[in-house]
């Protein structure tokens, strides 16, 4: 097997590492990046709904009562994602657990995120959506809410130029989208790192080191990597810096399987997984509403509203899936029609003629319990369970009566959504399906409560860090992107602070906040 | 025609129940003689559709979960216009991809008054 040596070795290329990736290369140190997915990007990506093309890119892991759905490619979740790039709410930051203990650790806030968040908006220069590019449904998402007195917000996206395709979620073929591989991959590259893709970790064993008093610079890990899929090529690297950006189901498998070289992994791992309990709602557009349109535009409909965020800890959006996403979401039927009328069949098919033109859904993004756990089976693969599910029934009954309610005031015939597996099978009862799940190594104050200390260093592991999504500690009710983004670069901050050779160069960045967590 | 072509992925070796498409196939026309006397492909609409319901609510758990697959599977191929990217779903009005239309045609179009409906000043609440 060949051993190759480096400073930093990040694993992922999504928005939790492509952040130190960058950071740290201009921090002088040698900087390798290895991707588990294909190199893909605008030239690759296709305006499809074919499985065959999607399912090589997104993944999804699933339980029971929740699903989570992740990204594997070169940038990860940008090149899928909805580019909502909206900064968490200050009491997204305050949540406590039963005992009544900050979810997050003393030191991060919304106020001392927010030069980060500063950083990542001007990298993937977002922007707010101006009025004349909101598509039709957010629209009439917008004129739903004033109708009953409700406050909503132009969203604020990573885009230049956008065509307003409606294939976001396949990845945009304009490269008008400002995933990573158009800011901080390349820039990275240029600083030096080095890019692997089908290049899959598979295991991380902690080094003895031999002098008491090792150099900073000494490695302190061995990290085993298959390159090239099934029949590629074994290659160990041997790293002083180790920085995890898998996301939140990728960490928290690597380092459940890499226990035995990690003796002392923290009880944590896998555990603490939050999903933003996301909850649907749909109805039929009455008469006096004029014509929505599902598939034009960009995804995401331009229009969030937080009016329920402190009464009911939920933001409120509308969505536009493209077909497969909205036969993956669940079986819809009409439902003020007795009997209940089939999933399938000519009666369905009238209904999915209404989707495009006279179809709303209503999607609450909320701060539920970090409930969801991460374990491997006997073969070491993933495995998902959610603890505490009676807590997570109410909120999903009492959000959808939300939704619904909002849905009824303004005359809309109500669609019931029944949750389906990968199958087509119903899930009968609670079930969440999420792409925003954070937590499975969350960062705390001390190792009783968390994986990793506040500046994503892994306790009892220095040189250890999670800078993904894995590491934030509690739901957001909003969309995760920029979070996990700004978060990386406040711990990219801290790791070249420590280590860099030279003193990396932020333009426009928070260099007060540089090596403070 | 384009419904009938999305049939297809059912015996698509991509997908697992392609294993179990000459089953579903006996399984149908076994069905369709037995209630009708004919071969499921000479059935109307409505014979068709009570034969799949039947089929559906099978007790055998294996049967009703490949019938189950089977119509979601192909479900998704209809309306998803898998076969082909530029192809989308006639039915529905999903124009597939790479239709791109001028944005002055779907955005801002129902002149909405946006602004004064927000709290923050740029979208980001705090």
């Amino acid at each position: 097997m060949q051993t190759r040596k480096t400073d930093v070795l990040v694993v992922g290329s999504g928005f939790g590492a492509a952040a130190p990736a960058l950071r740290l290369a201009q921090a002088g140190l040698a900087v390798t990046i290895l991707e588990k997915g294909p190199m893909v990007g605008p030239g690759q990506y296709r305006q499809t709904q074919d499985p065959k093309y999607l399912l090589k890119h997104i993944k999804g892991l699933g339980s029971e009562h929740l699903g989570l759905t992740y990204a594997e490619g070169l940038g990860g979740g940008s090149g899928f994602y909805e580019m909502v790039s909206l900064r968490a709410p200050t009491i997204a930051f305050e949540q406590q657990d039963d005992c009544g203990r900050r979810l997050w650790p003393s030191a991060v806030s919304r106020e001392t995120m927010d030069p980060w968040y500063d950083l990542a908006d001007s990298m993937l220069r977002v922007e707010q959506i101006p009025e004349d590019q909101v598509p039709r449904n957010g629209q009439i998402f917008a004129m739903m809410m004033a109708r009953l007195g409700y406050s909503c917000e132009r969203a604020r996206y990573a885009v230049r130029n956008c065509l307003g395709s409606g294939y976001c979620v396949t990845g945009c073929i304009y490269g008008a989208k400002q995933s990573l591989h158009v800011n901080y991959l390349p820039q990275a590259v240029e600083a030096g790192a080095t890019v692997t893709c089908d290049a899959e970790v598979t295991g991380i064993k902690a080094l003895k080191l031999d002098r008491r008093d090792p150099s900073p610079l000494e490695p302190r890990y061995r990290v085993r990597c298959r390159i090239g899929g099934e029949k590629g090529e074994d290659v160990e690297y041997l790293a002083p810096i180790v920085v995890l950006g898998g996301g939140t189901v990728g960490t928290a498998t690597l380092l459940l399987r890499s226990s035995r070289g990690l003796p002392e992994l923290s009880r944590h791992v896998g555990r603490h997984i939050a999903f933003n309990g996301s909850v649907k709602a749909a109805g039929i557009l009455p008469d006096d509403f004029p014509d929505g349109d599902m598939y034009a535009g960009r995804s995401h409909p331009g229009m969030i509203s937080y009016e329920f965020l402190e009464s009911r800890g939920i933001t409120i959006s509308t969505v536009k899936p493209l077909p497969l996403q909205m036969m993956a979401a669940g079986r819809l039927r009409l439902a003020d029609v007795n009997p209940t009328p089939e999933w399938w069949g000519a009666g369905h098919v009238e209904l999915m003629k209404q989707v495009r033109h006279r179809m709303i859904i209503l999607l609450s993004l909320g701060l539920t319990p970090p409930a969801g756990r991460i374990t491997l089976d006997r073969r070491g693969k993933a495995k998902l369970d959610v603890e505490g599910l009676a807590g997570m029934a109410e909120y999903e009954r009492e959000t959808e009566a939300v939704l619904r309610s909002i849905l009824d005031r303004n005359g809309c015939r109500p669609i019931s959504v029944e949750s389906v597996d990968q199958t087509g099978m119903p899930h009968p009862g609670t079930y969440f399906s999420t792409a925003h799940q954070t937590g499975s190594c969350r960062m705390a104050d001390s190792p009783d409560l968390g994986a990793v200390d506040a500046g994503g260093e892994m306790f009892g592991y220095p040189g250890l860090f999670v800078s993904d999504g894995a590491a934030i500690p509690s739901s957001l009710a909003v969309n995760t992107s920029l979070t996990i983004l700004a978060n990386a670069e406040r711990i990219a901050a801290g790791i070249a602070a420590r280590y860099g050779r030279v003193p990396a160069a932020v333009p426009g960045g928070p260099s007060r906040m540089a090596g403070k967590t | 025609m384009e419904e009938r072509q999305s049939i297809g992925v059912l015996s698509d070796r991509f997908y697992p129940l392609a294993r179990y498409s000459d089953f579903l196939a006996s399984d149908l026309d076994r069905r369709a003689k037995r209630q009708y006397r004919r071969p499921f492909a000479s059935l109307s609409l409505d014979q068709r559709t009570v034969l799949l319901k039947d089929a559906l609510a099978s007790r055998d758990r294996t049967t009703q979960r490949l019938y189950t697959g089977a119509v979601f599977l192909t479900e998704a191929a209809v309306y998803g216009g898998i076969r082909d990217d530029r192809a989308g779903c006639r039915l529905t009005g999903f124009p597939g991809g790479y239709q791109l239309v001028p944005r002055t045609k779907v955005d801002g179009t129902l002149t909405a008054r946006l602004s004064g409906l927000s709290r923050s000043l740029d979208g980001n609440p705090a």
